[in-house]
């Protein structure tokens, strides 16, 4: 009973914390799209936007913290290991044939070379060394 | 005392595999003080992919994530073909297949020690087995498919990266941006980021309930390297004269598997101690030489955290600025690209031949675009500066500086389009040496009729915001 109310507990700390989270990120975002409509160039994410919404976030989190290590040390979860699947084998994997192998990293090779050749390592580098800002999701 | 400390790190201590997980994380990371200064590291190792998913943009990434060079080749195909990533990425999945998804992925890792929280699991089953091949959907369409679409109009899109990825989320994002140095940057960030955050939630609480969701559904590098794994050197095997096809491999394995080896099989090896006939093995297992593999695996770690922690450092770190001329009589100390100071002078050669020099639009509000053909916002915003050029031309000077020093795709990028504004792609360091950070494109940096910066900012803007800031200029 206690393991199950524990676990009933986590369970709902989690995803409304996952909730919330989202929640907060979609306000912040509102919020700054009506800044925008004052302003054009108004900041849509600002430190004082996002602390005031980790205030509300902040017990919960502290809350999840306190539950999952209750959880871990009085060990009201279960065992892992007992919960196995009911798979069945559907027979060994038939591996490739070795001449395919061979062949592939040979092309693989002729290719890494030729890439070094045509300038896409230097490409790969550019890219790798400065920051696309909408690449990297933000916008 | 020797014996007891063995037998408890036997018992407590972490498995070979995570240990290996650990240290390719770190290995990939190795650019710490990354994330102390909140800047990226810019060396030339960034030229080599890294096997496993780890985004570039992390702070602490000293190589290129495999599936966003991936992505920007395919974007950039219509100039050149993508040989040297799909080479390289031939050469990992022939190599190890998903045994790299097993043992040497961050995200894998990430996803694996968040399956440790002690909430109620959910199982694989019948659905799982079928999401399982998503991720394939999702390598056609956002990886291959859409970049391949708009390369023809030579426009960059990652759309992996810019849609999806939580790597690039978590580690280039949230990574660079919670340093307080980047604070400033907060204000870039907008949809395209709430959508990826709300991603990277569900993400991090599915790993909770589910063994390495991201990995079995959506990963598109793992489907590229399990299209490999029954050709790959490294991997478990199964010797087909001893199983007896009891199915305690596939029931003990979390991912979806239909027998060990197959495409949904990361290698960890668990499986390995379950065999009841002892049928399955690490193919290439030789006897000797681990403990030298060992110590130059613990060599390579260590020349690498001292290399990128004490002797690397960032180019145009601890070196004084060089000296500058500056326009008028302004006196030097106030020259810089802060809001408030002087922006030193400049003279550019243009792509139509003509010469740019910041001292002669004095009287004008100036707006100096930094822009890559690589960097897709900046390829899209190119038009609303083009037009404030030409809408405003009598009152406002208009200059976009190429931050990239080659200038062959530019060339071939340029004659696209038809740009009236002068455009400039050569010897440009003499604007991206003034700015304090022109790693993070595209740059907008506009100067009042003194030549006083009155704005400078790392973001994209629309054209709304250019007739704002050039109306806020010519105060």
């Amino acid at each position: 009973m206690a393991k199950k109310a524990a676990n009933a507990v986590l369970i709902i700390l989690t995803l409304t914390l996952a909730l919330l989270f989202a929640a907060c990120a979609i306000d912040i975002y509102r919020d700054g799209i009506q800044a925008r409509r004052l302003r054009a160039d108004a900041d849509i994410y600002t430190p004082d936007a996002i602390s005031s919404r980790f205030r509300i976030i902040r017990p919960f989190l502290a809350s999840w913290f306190i539950a999952l290590i209750a959880n871990c040390v009085f060990k009201l979860h279960g065992r892992e290991e007992e919960k196995k699947t009911d798979g069945k084998n559907d027979g060994v994997p038939v591996y490739g044939p070795l001449w395919l192998r061979y062949a592939l990293l040979g092309l693989a090779l002729v290719f890494t070379v030729l890439g070094i050749l045509n300038g896409g390592l230097r490409d790969v580098l550019v890219k790798a060394v400065n920051i696309c800002t909408e690449c990297i999701g933000l916008g | 005392m020797a014996g007891a400390i063995r037998t408890w790190w036997q018992n407590h201590g972490p498995s070979k595999r995570r240990l290996v997980q650990l240290y390719s994380a770190l290995l990939y990371n190795a650019h710490l003080k990354g994330f102390a200064e909140g800047e990226i590291y810019q060396g030339i190792t960034k030229a080599v992919c890294v096997p496993g998913l780890n985004c570039y943009s992390c702070p602490g990434a000293v190589g290129a994530c495999p599936l966003g060079a991936l992505q920007n080749a395919i974007s950039a195909s219509a100039s050149r073909p993508a040989f040297y990533i799909v080479g390289t990425l031939l050469l990992f999945g022939l190599a190890l297949g998903r045994m790299i998804c097993g043992w040497a992925c961050p995200v894998g890792l990430a996803q694996e020690l968040l399956f440790h929280v002690p909430v109620p699991k959910i199982r694989k089953n019948r659905v799982t087995r079928i999401l399982s091949y998503l991720k394939y959907v999702i390598l056609a369409v956002f990886v291959i498919l859409i970049p391949a679409i708009y390369a023809f109009s030579r426009l960059p899109f990652p759309a992996f990266c810019k849609f999806i990825c939580p790597a690039g989320t978590a580690e280039g994002a949230i990574g660079l941006l919670a340093n307080p140095a980047n604070a400033e940057k907060l204000g870039m960030l907008g949809l395209l980021f709430t959508r990826k955050f709300i991603i990277l939630v569900a993400v991090i609480t599915a790993s909770m309930f589910l063994f390495r969701p991201f990995c079995r559904f959506v990963c598109p590098l793992g489907a590229i390297y399990g299209l490999m794994t029954r050709i790959a050197v490294w991997g478990v095997r199964v010797d087909d004269k001893k199983c007896i096809n009891c199915g305690a491999c596939v029931r003990e394995c979390k991912m979806d598997i239909r027998h060990v080896g197959d495409h949904e099989c990361i290698h960890c090896g668990k499986c390995i101690n379950v065999c009841p006939a002892k049928a399955i093995s690490f193919a290439s297992k030789k006897r000797g030489g681990k403990k030298i593999a060992a110590a130059a695996a613990v060599i390579l770690l260590a020349g690498a955290l001292v290399y990128y922690n004490f002797i690397y450092s960032t180019p145009g770190k601890n070196t004084p600025p060089s000296p500058v001329q500056v326009a008028g009589d302004i006196p030097s100390a106030a020259t810089g690209s802060a809001p408030g100071q002087m922006f030193p002078d400049f003279e550019l050669k243009c792509a139509d031949g003509s010469t740019y020099r910041l001292s002669d639009h004095r009287g004008k509000v100036v707006v100096i675009n930094i822009w890559a053909t690589w960097c897709n916002p900046c390829v899209k915003e190119l038009p609303y500066f083009e037009k404030l050029y030409n809408e405003h031309g009598d009152r406002v000077s208009v200059i976009a500086v190429h931050s990239d020093l080659v200038t062959d795709d530019v060339q071939a990028f340029l004659k696209d389009f038809d740009f009236k504004m002068p455009v400039s792609y050569t010897d440009v360091k003499c604007v991206t040496d003034n700015l304090e950070d022109s790693i993070m494109l595209p740059i907008t940096i506009v100067l009042d009729k003194n030549g006083v910066v009155t704005y400078n900012k790392a973001r994209s803007v629309t054209y709304d915001v250019l007739e704002l800031l050039v109306a806020e200029g010519a105060k």
